[in-house]
């Protein structure tokens, strides 16, 4: 066999790990969290730290919690056919706040000013995807545009007190799956071909996140996109 | 005298197909389908977990009943194959009253929603050596979207007032999280699903009012079984 293709085709169908004849199909999300450094910024990248890689916001290595992603600004060898972009604001609970939060006795009614600057955040963005050397994708004011479609069902309550009614606030993106902000038609992402997902913040630096306690808050930016993957069959 | 109908039976396979065409239990060959549910639900320990897995006991397991599990084999659906359209994670309290409206992240119930090990976590659902499903905030992702109603109550903040607390993951339908395309799970496959925390376990906020909370995940979908 002087041929290498030839070659490498036989001894794959002989012994290779997958059959490059055959596709499988399957829903899948490929997510990516990011840590939103306290004093707000002008831009974030997502998917460009793999799984074990070390988040630059929060100095921690990265998790199956906070991407699936195991190349730096590629899917695995597969390819992926996008239909959904998701993003979220994702409070960190409390108990992986620092010890001084998780020791306070009311985490909610302290967390007003900090939800004000969520709030504040979901009104700003631009959300722009680069695929190879074009963009494909951009979303202003992505929080609102593309929620996550997931989250829970808040009613606020009130309640007499001895002298006023007593509330607090949570902010939450839309949690309605009717809202996702879908592509169509969808885009094909090619096995090996590279993408940047980038949200800048055009106007001037985002809204800071306030402390509770002298302590900064840990909030997480996540970037879901949602699809298909077509696999070779194993 | 009459030959006996297992003369000539010296192959085991021929002795099988006579038994179970004569005296089996279902008709091989025929399949019978029908809309079901596979569900299991797990303890969620105060301190948290690194992992739960579910589907792990058969009913009847463990101490598992129907109201934990209907799963006829352990990792597997036994003789029926399962075509999995949706999955639903809920959040299960059996006792489901806070004390008091007037309470601290201790004794809220609201606060493991809201802040809690609800807003952490990866599903996995794996089929022999594969992985086929994995989902970011499960609990969220892939709510119960079962149609359940809600309660809601409030009183007066300077009394003591026994509060039923809703279950807050999204119920509508529409939410439910369609595993789109179906994935067919032959029967006799092995099969695992989890919850991790690979970030560290998170431990129970409200911890005060002594409530037991359980993950229940369901796969719904539809069953093809043996007709019998």
């Amino acid at each position: 066999m002087p041929n290498s293709n030839a070659v490498v085709n036989w001894v794959n169908s002989q012994y290779g790990s997958y059959d490059p004849t055959k596709f499988n199909i399957r829903r899948k999300q490929w997510y990516d969290e990011v840590r939103y450094p306290v004093a707000g910024t002008t831009a974030l990248s997502f998917m460009s730290i793999a799984l074990g890689g070390t988040d630059p916001n929060s100095g921690l290595a990265k998790t199956y919690e906070q991407t699936n992603l195991t190349r730096t600004g590629q899917f695995d060898g597969s390819q992926f056919l996008l239909y959904q972009v998701r993003t979220y604001i994702h409070l960190l609970p409390k108990q992986r706040q620092t010890s001084t939060i998780i020791a306070l006795p009311y985490w909610f009614s302290s967390t007003a000013t900090v939800q004000d600057a969520l709030h504040d955040l979901s009104n700003q963005g631009v959300l722009t995807a680069i695929i190879g050397q074009k963009e494909y994708v951009r979303i202003c004011n992505p929080f609102q545009v593309a929620p996550p479609g997931f989250g829970l069902e808040i009613n606020t309550l009130g309640a007499a007190n001895a002298s006023a009614i007593s509330q607090n606030t949570w902010f939450q993106q839309s949690p309605d799956q009717r809202d996702v902000y879908e592509l169509n038609p969808p885009q094909l992402i090619e096995n090996n071909q590279t993408f940047q997902w980038n949200l800048t913040f055009p106007d001037g630096t985002s809204p800071a996140i306030p402390q509770i306690s002298s302590q900064n808050i840990a909030v997480n930016i996540m970037l879901v996109l949602d699809g298909y993957t077509i696999e070779n069959v194993q | 005298m009459a030959t006996s109908p297992y003369a000539g039976l010296t192959q085991s396979q021929q002795t099988l197909a006579l038994l179970q065409a004569k005296f089996g239990t279902q008709q091989p060959g025929n399949i019978q389908i029908r809309r079901n549910e596979f569900y299991s639900t797990v303890d969620y320990p105060s301190a948290g977990a690194s992992q739960l897995n579910f589907f792990g006991s058969a009913i009847g397991n463990s101490g598992q009943t129907y109201q934990d599990t209907n799963l006829p084999v352990a990792g597997s659906f036994g003789t029926s194959s399962f075509l999995l359209k949706s999955i639903n994670i809920a959040v299960v309290i059996p006792l489901n009253k806070d004390a008091s409206y007037v309470g601290t992240d201790a004794t809220m119930v609201a606060g493991e929603f809201l802040n809690g090990f609800v807003q952490a976590g990866v599903f996995e659902l794996n089929v022999n050596a594969k992985n086929y499903v994995l989902l970011p905030l499960p609990l969220l992702y892939a709510p119960p979207a079962d149609g359940r109603g809600a309660l809601y109550g409030a009183g007066l903040a300077s009394t003591s007032f026994v509060v039923n607390t809703p279950n807050v993951q999204q119920c509508r339908r529409y939410n439910l999280y369609l595993n789109d395309p179906e994935l067919f799970i032959e029967a006799q496959q092995n099969f695992s699903a989890t919850i991790s925390y690979p970030s560290g376990a998170v431990p129970l906020t409200a911890t005060a009012n002594s409530l037991a909370y359980q993950i229940k995940i369901s796969l719904s979908g539809v069953e093809f079984r043996p007709a019998q």
